[in-house]
Formats: structure tokens, sequence, C-alpha cells
């Protein structure tokens, strides 16, 4: 069963993945007629991915939080017989970022949806930059853990 | 209601100030024994009635937990006036905080053994 919620912790993730880039490269867009494919991908208006990436956020979250006792009992305890602690130190990482953006969300929706676009650029495009980074580190690094088993 | 009063930058940045006390001093509201599958208000390694083993104890969820309050009460209490106030540029020091307390929490795990 938790093979199920780890899948759908990883699908809500890679959602979450998208709504971010997209966002988070819409920010850093000069206007200009979008032609190339980058372009196109990042030609979006940001404001409408806010809700759903605080909704994808919060559900991905909750859903990390609940698999991660079994994470700590199955792999974290053969991490620790392997002395691997480097690897361990990645994913103790991983939790302090994944809060780090949970306690940035209700600000970055703020910014987003209450303070006028003009106001505040800089701010809102470092929010969303940050989780965007952060939602790729967090799925880069879980991707890699889930897997050291067989990568190592 | 809430949308009202509740004011999101005062939430934000006192759930990064505690959080990072939190992490740094280790003071979790409560521990999680996923061995056990219980939840403790102490360290019940230090409870000798407590029998066997009681494998890993994670501070994760207990650590979040004061922050979580502590925030949801002062963005409560502070007007969102006020709490408006506060300058975004002020966001751009949390995740610096944040990872700062973190690096004092797991750098035993980077630092040679015995280092």
């Amino acid at each position: 069963m938790i093979a199920f919620w780890d899948l759908v912790h990883a699908l809500l993730a890679i959602g979450l993945l998208g709504a971010v880039t997209h966002q988070g490269l819409s920010v850093w867009r000069k206007p200009a007629p979008a032609r190339a494919f980058i372009d196109r991908f990042r030609a979006v208006n940001g404001g409408g991915y806010a809700n759903a990436v605080c909704v994808l956020y919060v559900l991905t979250f909750a859903l990390g939080s609940f698999i991660y006792p079994q994470f700590v009992l199955d792999v974290k305890g053969s991490l620790i017989d392997y002395g691997m602690r480097k690897t361990i130190f990645l994913f103790q990482l991983k939790e302090h970022v994944a809060v780090t953006g949970l306690c940035l969300l209700p600000v970055y929706w703020h910014f987003w949806r209450t303070v006028p676009l003009t106001e505040d650029v800089g701010v809102r495009k470092y929010l969303t930059t940050l989780l965007m980074v952060a939602t790729w580190w967090n799925l880069v690094v879980g991707h890699v853990l889930n897997n050291v088993k067989g990568l190592v | 209601m809430l949308n009202s009063t509740f004011s999101p930058r005062v939430f934000s940045l006192v759930f990064a100030v505690v959080y990072t006390l939190d992490i740094t001093f280790n003071w979790p509201m409560f521990r999680y024994y996923p061995f056990l599958g219980k939840f403790s208000w102490g360290d019940l390694a230090l409870d000798p009635t407590v029998p066997g083993p009681l494998g890993p104890s994670m501070q994760w969820f207990g650590w979040m937990g004061w922050a979580f309050v502590a925030a949801l009460v002062t963005a409560a209490i502070i007007p969102k006036k006020i709490g408006n106030r506060i300058p975004g540029v002020v966001f751009y020091i949390v995740p610096i905080i944040i990872m700062a307390g973190a690096y004092i929490r797991e750098k035993e795990f980077i630092l040679p053994v015995g280092g």
C-alpha cells in the first residue's frame, strides 16, 4: 500500500513541478512574441497558477508527510546501517526545504493574489523562483533516494 | 472573516523564525515513534515505564507543530493592516535563516565522525 501512496505522491509532485515551472519561468520572461519552444512554454499568465501551486504543494507535502515514517523505518534505517551519512544528509535537507516552501506558501499566495501585480515584482519573482527550485530539488532528491538501493 | 484578519506576511515570518529555533535547539512540540505508531509529548527514551524497543524518534512533525501554532496565533492577533507593513524584501532572508538552522541540525551527517 505504501508503494501506491508513494506513486501518488510522485504524480502530485510532477503536477506541481509542471505548474510551478511554467510560472517560475514566466516571471523571468520579458514581453516579446513567443516563437521558440521555451518562450511559448513560459508565455503564460503566471497569476493563474498561484492557486494550483498552493493546492498541489499542500497535497504533495501532506502525502509526503504521511509516507515519511515508513521511509524512516525502511530506507533511513538501511542507509544508517550502510553508513551512507551524506545520503541521509540529502534527505534531511529535503525535509527542511519542503518546510521552507510550505512556510512561504501563504506569503507567495498573498503576493500573487492580493498585491497588485505592478507592485513588489521582485519579491514575487523571488518567491516563485524559490518555490520552483525547492520543488525541483525535492523531486530529484526524492527520486534518487527512492531508487538509492539500485544506484549503489 | 479569516481572510480579512489573517496576515500571510506575519504567518510566514513567524513560522520561519520559530521553525528555525525549533530545529536549532531541538524543541519539538511532540515526537512520533513510527516503530510503535505512537505520538508522545515527551521523549519516551527517558521514560523507564515504556517497555521494549522504541525504534527511531521523529521530531520533524513536532518542530512544525510549534511553528504552525505560533504562526497561526500571531497572524490572527496582529491586524492584517499592520502585518502588510512588513516589507516584501524581508522574505528574501527567510530561506537563508531556515537553511542556517538546518545546517546546524544536520551537520553531523556531513562532518567527519568525531569531528
